[in-house]
């Protein structure tokens, strides 16, 4: 599975880790490494990129990897694209494609006021069928696609208007 | 006098832990005054006891001297050390301790007063014969008189309060422009009010390229007065240091001698009695101009404990306690260099705006010749409330290269998680060509700032990093790959 990794001040890199019982291999941009990394005594983790080795030290909190090698401080956030657009959704108000696949129906116009759990479309991928609900009362701001139209996952299809506090 | 029993620390952070240390070591009592924002700090843990105070805010909390002289009753202190900052240099707190029978550990209130006025002090460094910086003797009263005053001395010219301190409270005037003559006037003084509660201001020439060397000296209640050599302050940002060495690679004997012999003579003006720092500028040719006398231990007495042996907190209390120094000029040997790094919690990449966070990791080098001066350890919290100096790194080698190469070692190492620093940066700054030359002056930082930016890293470096993180993520860990739950909003499937 792809990930975006967010390293702070550094910028974005497309990541990908297979691993095998004993074996992980890294794609970072879609440059491929072995790697393995193990636990010290010390605290630190030492890091073999192919069979280069590397002392780094890493504590794990909460969406964070803090990261210290070569003498400076690194802060990495991982982001999954689907758990982030389905986080996205219920945030930022949008309806985004869990998967490609082609718009079959929809259900509401741009203007209209929907309520939760209401379908907004329906969409169809792999030949099956899916509704995709409104997250939460609103009014739909924008359709970004019209019947029969193909979309790629995470295409934001349809978003509601931001809420009013 | 009689032997000091109980030290009361009126600060917090790396210098109430450094304070604490001596005191135990010369087998007294140390006890501590504390905010609540304080309350889990290093300095309180290893003090003897401590009593909450609490003000305004944190900072005016430690700024109180009913707080202080509370605690010194609630505890049993019969002496205070103020440290550096809050009350340390403030005469008022020095008598009114007195007139409580507390012996404070530093120079007597007169000398304080006298040194803590920035024209008053000038006036007294020019009847000892110091050299001050040509200027206009006395408060400047308007904007009109400030121009003129800036034109009879030749621009450029700095207009700073006279009670300042800290970078606070100063301008460059460059050109002769009633109009901006006038704008930097009137801020000056506003400044001047807001951050001393006095608004005086003065003008003096402006040094341009300067260094800032300071000469340390110590003087006991009888008389004896030694200087323990310079301290090169150059690498300055925002007016404050933040790389210090000692001795400055600029100065030779002669220099050494001339500027020491000038701060001694000073400080037997004002009969001084304890640990006090005399600051000058340094222009290109080796003139050096007066700046002020700091009546109190400074942040970077460790270069200079480090080449002289010297424990400068634990002479202030002996000092305190009536002994006599027991040393003379001649028996003040200089031995290798130092170089002190201040660790803050700051982000050189924007700016050193003030970082706050958790310390998920504090973890230090263990190296010969390297000492650690900490306010704080793993799993602090560090807040907004107070100065954003978390430690100080500290080295010791017998040349200045072998000092820097060390340093770069240790800020390699110093491994600090969950709160920006300016560790890398500073590491950077040791790593410079114009630093490993000697030509530090207080510009440095900014005429070198393209230099000393950020890094971008090698893929190869990218790579590493990201291979951590990605390998000790927890989720990741697990073998299988949990499908990510697709969005909620995903109603019932229907077959075709």
């Amino acid at each position: 599975m792809s990930l975006t990794a967010e390293v702070a001040g550094v910028g974005n890199s497309e990541v990908e880790l297979v691993r095998d019982a004993s074996v992980a291999r890294i794609q970072i941009d879609g440059v491929p490494y072995r790697v393995a990394s193990s636990l010290q005594t010390d605290g630190s983790h030492e890091v073999v990129l192919d069979d280069r080795k590397y002392s780094v030290r890493v504590v794990q909190r909460g969406d964070k990897a803090l990261v210290h090698a070569f003498g400076r401080a690194w802060t990495v956030v991982l982001h999954d694209p689907v758990r982030d657009a389905s986080a996205a959704a219920d945030a930022s108000d949008a309806c985004i494609a869990p998967m490609p696949g082609t718009v079959v129906e929809l259900r509401v116009a741009a203007g209209d006021a929907v309520a939760a759990g209401q379908v907004l479309m329906v969409i169809e991928s792999m030949k099956m069928q899916m509704n995709l609900e409104a997250a939460r009362d609103g009014v739909v701001a924008e359709i970004n696609c019209a019947r029969g139209e193909v979309f790629d996952r995470d295409a934001v299809l349809i978003r509601l208007a931001p809420k009013e506090d | 006098m009689t032997s000091i029993n109980t030290v009361l620390i009126a600060n917090r952070g790396e210098i109430a832990a450094r304070i604490i240390r001596t005191c135990h070591r010369l087998g007294k009592r140390a006890v501590i005054v504390y905010h609540d924002a304080d309350r889990d700090s290093l300095p309180v843990q290893l003090a003897d006891a401590a009593f909450r105070i609490d003000g305004p805010t944190p900072v005016a909390a430690y700024l109180s001297i009913d707080n202080i002289l509370a605690a010194c009753a609630a505890l049993g202190a019969d002496a205070v050390h103020p440290g550096f900052g809050f009350l340390s240099e403030n005469a008022e707190f020095a008598r009114r301790l007195e007139a409580a029978g507390v012996r404070f550990i530093g120079p007597g209130a007169d000398a304080i007063a006298a040194m803590g006025d920035k024209i008053e002090s000038k006036r007294l460094a020019q009847k000892a014969g110091v050299n001050t910086i040509p200027g206009f003797d006395g408060e400047i009263v308007d904007a009109d008189q400030a121009y003129e005053v800036a034109r009879e001395i030749g621009l450029p010219v700095i207009i700073k309060a006279s009670a300042g301190g800290g970078g606070k409270g100063m301008r460059v005037i460059h050109y002769a422009d009633k109009g901006a003559c006038r704008a930097a006037f009137e801020r000056t003084r506003a400044e001047a009010l807001a951050a001393f509660g006095d608004a005086r201001v003065f003008i003096e020439k402006y040094i341009e390229r300067p260094r800032h060397i300071e000469i340390q000296i110590l003087a006991d209640q009888h008389g004896n007065v030694v200087h323990l050599g310079e301290r090169e302050c150059s690498i300055q940002r925002r007016h404050q240091k933040i790389i210090e060495e000692a001795p400055s690679s600029f100065v030779d004997g002669r220099l050494r001698q001339e500027m020491g012999s000038q701060a001694v003579a000073l400080a037997e003006a004002v009969g001084y009695a304890s640990a006090g720092t005399v600051e000058f500028v340094v222009d290109a040719k080796g003139g050096f101009y007066f700046l002020e006398m700091n009546t109190r231990i400074q942040v970077e007495h460790p270069v200079t404990e480090m080449i002289t042996g010297l424990d400068l907190v634990a002479e202030q209390i002996r000092v305190a306690e009536g002994e006599a120094l027991g040393y003379g000029q001649d028996d003040i040997k200089l031995n290798g260099h130092a170089i002190e790094c201040r660790l803050c919690a700051e982000d050189s990449a924007r700016d050193f705006m003030p970082a706050t966070g958790r310390l998920e990791c504090f973890d230090s080098p263990e190296m010969d010749g390297f000492r650690l001066d900490s306010g704080v350890r793993e799993g602090d919290t560090i807040g907004s409330s107070f100065d954003s100096m978390l430690a100080k790194l500290i080295v010791h080698g017998t040349t200045r290269e072998e000092a820097i190469a060390k340093m770069r070692a240790v800020l390699e190492e110093m491994a600090v998680l969950g709160v920006t620093t300016n560790a890398t940066y500073l590491g950077r700054v040791l790593a410079h060509d114009a630093f490993a030359a000697g030509d530090t002056t207080t510009s440095f930082l900014e005429e070198h700032k393209a230099a000393l930016e950020d890094l971008v890293p090698t893929p190869e470096q990218l790579a590493v990093v990201l291979s951590a993180a990605l390998l000790t993520n927890r989720t990741l860990a697990d073998a299988r790959f949990t499908p990510p739950a697709i969005c909620a909003a995903m109603g019932a499937w229907s077959n075709q």
